[in-house]
């Protein structure tokens, strides 16, 4: 006897936007790590 | 299943940082140059009092601060900063050379770290010896980006306080980042040398350019 098929949730399109605000948030906290140490990732006069 | 979807969208996330990083380096870095340059340096440099007398000299007393603007430059051939040239600053620190291109200075008196500054008397304009200037090839507007386009002969023009000088290209080449002998003059010639680094987007050696003084006005 197979199981019976479970639907996958049909997410809200807010839960979506929400979830991509987020991974934007963790680019920009990259981006932002990352020009901070700007100094010691870059050569001099470069 | 649900770890894998979540570290690939960490990844792409991650990547997307990267890019947004690569493009400051790049280009963002050049909206605190050009700010510099058009909104404090330009002005200041403008209100900078002309210097009277047909010798085309700086005053005795010309011993200006790091980052203060000294003279502008532009090169014709490569149509610096859009043909508006650059404001030159004092000091070749790493804050200076986010201001504009640098004006080599020598280490008396000492405001400068040892390696930023000449033992030999810093030149200016007019003056026997060698006119030093460092300036970024990749980021901070970039002023030296196409600084390998220029051939022998070309022109570089220096507009100061005390005179207009016009250099001519006499020889380019690459040396290590070590290499002292640029500032060293042979002898009483009135040149002027612009330094990057080479090739572009590296570090790994700097491009030299020389270049000897033909008219003054």
């Amino acid at each position: 006897m197979s199981e019976p098929e479970v639907s996958p949730r049909k997410r809200s399109w807010k839960s979506k936007l929400l979830e991509l605000a987020f991974w934007a948030l963790v680019s920009v906290a990259v981006a932002l790590v990352m020009i901070s140490l700007a100094n010691r990732l870059l050569p001099n006069n470069f | 299943m649900a770890f894998v979807r979540v570290l690939g969208k960490f990844l792409i996330s991650v990547g997307v940082g990267i890019l947004i990083f690569v493009w400051w380096v790049l280009w963002g870095t050049g909206a605190y140059t050009r700010n510099q340059q058009d909104n404090v340096l330009t002005p200041k440099f403008d209100a900078l009092p002309e210097v009277s007398g047909g010798d085309h000299l700086p005053p005795k007393d010309f011993d200006p601060d790091p980052g203060d603007p000294v003279f502008r430059l532009k090169i014709p051939k490569i149509d610096l900063n859009k043909g508006k040239g650059f404001i030159v600053v004092e000091g070749v620190d790493e804050e200076s050379l986010k201001l504009g291109p640098g004006h080599y200075p020598d280490c008396d008196p000492p405001r400068f770290v040892p390696e930023l500054c000449t033992e030999f008397p810093e030149v200016w304009p007019g003056e026997e010896g060698r006119v030093v200037i460092s300036g970024h090839r990749t980021t901070y507007l970039h002023p030296f980006y196409d600084i390998d386009k220029l051939d022998k002969g070309d022109k570089i023009l220096v507009d100061t306080k005390w005179g207009d000088f016009t250099y001519e290209v006499t020889e380019q080449r690459a040396v290590l980042p070590t290499d002292p002998t640029v500032v060293i003059q042979k002898d009483g010639r009135k040149e002027i040398v612009l330094t990057t680094c080479n090739p572009k987007y590296s570090a790994s050696q700097r491009l030299i350019t020389y270049a000897r003084q033909v008219a003054v006005r």
